[in-house]
C-alpha cells in the first residue's frame, strides 16, 4: 500500500500519480532499494536539476554553495540530455497553461546543451521533507513573486523561462522524476547512493566534469547579444520577401514587443537564415507570450504549511548508518 | 497578423467531429501532443476558401474524418503480419494515404497508452519497455473508402481491429485473422477516433516528420503512398529477425542456454499458472543474453508474468460506430 501522506499533500496529485507509469515505476524501485528506510529516503531526499541555461550561464557553483549552506549534500549526480518527451512529461501538469510558442522555445532551450541532475540529502532535524524545504528555498519562477534569500532571487534569472534550476516539489515528485528522467539501472544506482550515503564513482565523475566545464559562463544569455547575433544571421542570409519578413519581426522584438514566435521561425527557415541555436533560444525567452489565456495549471505546488503537521521519521539516514556501522 | 496565442483550438462543433467522449475533449484540450499536432494539422490541411479560422478548422476536421491510423508493433513485424494486415485493409476498403518509419522509446509508448497502462503492473511495464522499443516499425495513415459522413474511418477501423481479448472477438476481426498467441502480444495498434489520430501523430513523429506526413495526406496519392508503405515494410522485414511466437518452440530454443533448474522452474510456472516477478524472471531467462532470442523471452514472459493490477478500467474507452450514429442523430443540423 502506498503511504500517501509521506509523498504528497495534494489530493489531485495523489489521484493523478496513482495511475501514472513513471511515478509507479519510480516508487517501486525506491521501495525495493530503500527497503525499511523508505520513509527516511522520502523525508530526506530532494532532487534538483541545473538546466542547460543554468549550466551555460555559470550558475552551478553558486547553486552548490547555496545547497551546502542550507544543509543539503549531493548523494548522486548524472548528466542529463533533455529529450522532447522528457520535459513535456516533467511539466505535464503545468504546461497546460503554456502557449505553443512557449513549447517551441522550451524545445530550443532544453535541447541546447546538457543539464545536471542531482539527488540530494537534507541534513536531519527538519520538520519539512527535504524536497519540500528545497522547493520553498528555491522560490518562484515568476520574477515578481520571488522573495529575497531564495535561490532564484540570488541567481537573478532574467525571465521566466531562463530559470536555471528545477526542483522536485514534494517527495512524490522526486520519485516520479527519477522514474521519468533516468533509466531503471541509473535510478536504482542513485537511490542506492542516497540510502548508503556513498556516492558512486559515476556520480563523482559527473559532478566533477560539470564543475570543471561550467565553472564560468560559456554563453551570454543577454537579450541584446542574442538579438544582435540573430539579426546578423538574417543579414547573412541575403534578401528576399522571407528575409524582409524576418527583419520586420526582429524590429518588433527590438521595440520590446511580444511577437508570434512560430511564424518568425517559419520566416527564418524560408529565408535560409541559420542563427546559432542558443542565440535563437535565448531571444525567444524574452519575446514570446508565455501563457494561454483561460488555461490554468493542473497541479500547483502545495503550501509548505500543509506539510508541517506530518510527523518526522524517527531516525535519519545518518542515524541508521551509525547503527549499522 | 498571426497571433502568438493558440486561438485555433477546436471549437465545440469541431470537437464533435473529433471525438464523442466528453472526457477526451477535456483531457486533449490540455494535451501538449494533441495541441502541437492540431496546430500543424491546421497549417497543412486547413485550407478553406474563405480562410476564416473556424472554416479552416472545419476543413481540417473534414480531411481527418475518413482517416485511420494503424501502426505495426515490433511483435507484428517479427511475426510477419504486415502483408496480411495490408491485405485486410484493402479487403475492407481502406487505402493507404501516408506512412512513416517509427521507433518507440520508453517515453513515447507510455504517452501513447497513457490512458490504458495504469492497469499494468510495474513488471509488465518493464516487459512493455523491452517489447515495444526493440525494433523499428511502420506507421500507416489509411483512408476509408466507405466513409459515410457519420462514422469516422478511425472508428470503423477500430471496430474492425477487435479486442485484445480473444473471447470478445468475432471471426472477421483483424486480430482474429492475425491469430495473436495471447492478450499481451497482439501485433497491431489502431487509433480509436480522429482526436487520437491527431494526438498519436504528435507522439510518434517530430515536427518536420509529422508535417511531411500531413502534407502526404493532403496530396492523397494512394497509389504512390501504398507503394511506399509496402517498400518500407518489406525493407524492414528483410532486416528484422522473424519469430513464430510458438511457446513450445520458444522453450526448445532457449533450452540449450538456460540451466535445467531454470527451465524446470519456467515450465512449472507455465503449466501451473504460477506468476513470476520480473526480477526473478530475468534471472531465470536473461533477455539481454546474446543466445536468448528476444521474442522467445517475450513469448515465455507473457505466460508467466504478473501482468495486471487492480485498477479501474480503461480511462478513455474506445467509442463505437453506434455512438457516432447516435451523436449524429441527436445533433442539431449545422450549416
Amino acid at each position: 500500500m502506498v503511504d500517501w501522506p509521506t509523498l504528497t499533500r495534494s489530493r489531485t496529485k495523489r489521484e493523478l500519480y496513482a495511475r501514472e507509469t513513471y511515478f509507479r515505476e519510480g516508487l517501486a524501485d525506491a521501495e525495493e532499494i530503500a527497503g525499511g528506510q523508505l520513509s527516511t529516503v522520502l523525508h530526506e531526499g530532494a532532487l534538483l536539476i541545473v538546466k542547460p541555461d543554468g549550466l551555460a550561464s555559470g550558475q552551478l557553483l553558486p547553486v552548490l554553495d547555496y545547497l551546502s549552506e542550507h544543509g543539503f549534500t549531493v548523494a548522486g549526480a548524472r548528466d542529463l540530455l533533455f529529450q522532447p518527451s522528457h520535459w513535456r512529461e516533467l511539466w505535464r501538469y503545468q504546461l497546460t497553461s503554456a502557449t505553443l510558442d512557449r513549447l517551441a522555445v522550451n524545445e530550443l532551450v532544453l535541447g541546447a546543451g546538457p543539464a545536471l541532475l542531482m539527488l540530494l540529502r537534507s541534513e536531519p532535524g527538519h520538520v519539512l521533507p527535504g524536497a519540500v524545504r528545497l522547493s520553498a528555498l528555491k522560490g518562484s519562477a515568476t520574477l515578481e513573486a520571488q522573495k529575497p534569500g531564495t535561490l532564484r532571487s540570488l541567481l537573478g534569472q532574467p525571465n521566466r523561462i531562463l530559470s536555471y534550476v528545477h526542483v522536485a516539489d514534494e517527495p512524490a515528485d522526486m520519485v516520479r522524476e527519477l522514474g521519468l528522467l533516468l533509466d531503471p539501472a541509473t535510478r536504482r544506482a542513485l537511490l542506492g547512493s542516497l540510502v548508503s550515503g556513498t556516492s558512486a564513482p559515476e556520480d563523482e565523475d559527473a559532478l566533477g566534469r560539470a564543475r570543471e566545464r561550467f565553472a564560468v559562463p560559456t554563453r551570454s544569455l543577454a537579450r541584446a547579444d542574442a538579438l544582435e547575433r540573430v539579426t546578423r544571421a538574417v543579414e547573412a542570409a541575403g534578401s528576399g520577401p522571407a528575409a524582409d519578413d524576418a527583419r520586420s519581426w526582429l524590429k518588433r522584438m527590438a521595440r520590446n514587443e511580444r511577437v508570434a514566435w512560430r511564424p518568425f521561425l517559419a520566416a527564418l527557415a524560408a529565408a535560409g537564415a541559420q542563427p546559432d541555436r542558443w542565440d535563437l533560444a535565448v531571444l525567444g525567452t524574452y519575446v514570446i507570450e508565455y501563457d494561454e489565456p483561460g488555461y490554468s495549471k493542473v497541479l500547483t505546488n502545495p503550501d509548505t504549511q500543509s506539510w508541517e503537521s506530518i510527523p518526522r521519521p524517527e531516525t535519519s539516514i545518518d542515524d541508521r548508518r551509525r547503527e549499522n556501522a | 497578423m498571426t497571433s502568438a496565442h493558440d486561438s485555433r483550438t477546436p471549437d465545440a462543433q469541431v470537437w464533435r467531429s473529433l471525438t464523442v467522449s466528453a472526457t477526451k475533449t477535456e483531457l486533449f484540450a490540455e494535451d501538449l501532443y494533441f495541441r502541437e499536432c492540431w496546430a500543424d494539422v491546421l497549417d497543412v490541411l486547413g485550407a478553406a476558401p474563405d480562410g476564416t479560422p473556424s472554416a479552416e478548422a472545419r476543413a481540417a476536421a473534414d480531411m481527418l474524418a475518413p482517416l485511420g491510423l494503424l501502426s505495426f508493433k515490433c511483435d507484428g513485424m517479427a511475426a510477419r503480419q504486415a502483408e496480411l494486415t495490408l491485405r485486410y485493409l484493402a479487403d475492407h476498403d481502406y487505402s493507404i494515404v501516408a506512412s512513416a518509419p517509427i521507433r518507440h522509446n520508453r517515453h513515447s509508448m507510455r504517452e501513447l497508452w497513457r490512458y490504458n497502462w495504469h492497469v499494468y503492473t510495474t513488471d509488465r511495464l518493464a516487459l512493455m519497455t523491452l517489447m515495444h522499443s526493440v525494433t523499428d516499425s511502420v506507421l500507416l495513415i489509411v483512408r476509408d473508402n466507405q466513409y459515410d459522413g457519420v462514422v469516422p474511418g478511425s472508428v470503423r477501423l477500430s471496430g474492425l481491429k477487435g479486442s485484445a481479448d480473444p473471447e470478445a472477438r468475432g471471426p472477421d476481426h483483424l486480430r482474429t485473422l492475425l491469430r495473436p498467441p495471447n492478450k499481451i502480444i497482439n501485433f497491431v495498434h489502431v487509433a480509436d477516433e480522429p482526436a487520437d489520430v491527431v494526438r498519436e501523430i504528435g507522439i510518434f513523429l517530430d515536427r518536420p516528420e509529422r508535417r511531411a506526413l500531413l502534407a502526404g495526406i493532403g496530396v492523397g496519392d494512394t497509389e504512390a503512398a501504398g507503394r511506399r508503405a509496402r517498400a518500407e515494410v518489406e525493407g524492414l522485414e528483410a532486416l528484422l529477425p522473424a519469430s513464430d511466437f510458438d511457446l513450445e518452440a520458444a522453450f526448445k530454443r532457449v533450452e540449450p542456454v538456460v540451466t535445467p533448474e531454470a527451465l524446470t522452474r519456467l515450465r512449472h510456472a507455465v503449466d501451473s499458472g504460477e506468476l513470476l516477478g520480473w526480477d526473478e524472471l530475468i534471472t531465470l531467462l536473461d533477455p539481454a543474453a546474446p543466445a536468448v532470442g528476444v521474442w522467445d523471452f517475450v513469448r515465455i514472459a507473457t505466460e508467466v508474468l504478473d501482468a495486471d493490477r487492480q485498477a479501474s478500467a480503461d480511462l478513455l474507452p474506445p467509442s463505437s460506430a453506434a455512438e457516432w450514429q447516435e451523436a449524429a442523430r441527436s445533433r442539431p443540423a449545422s450549416g
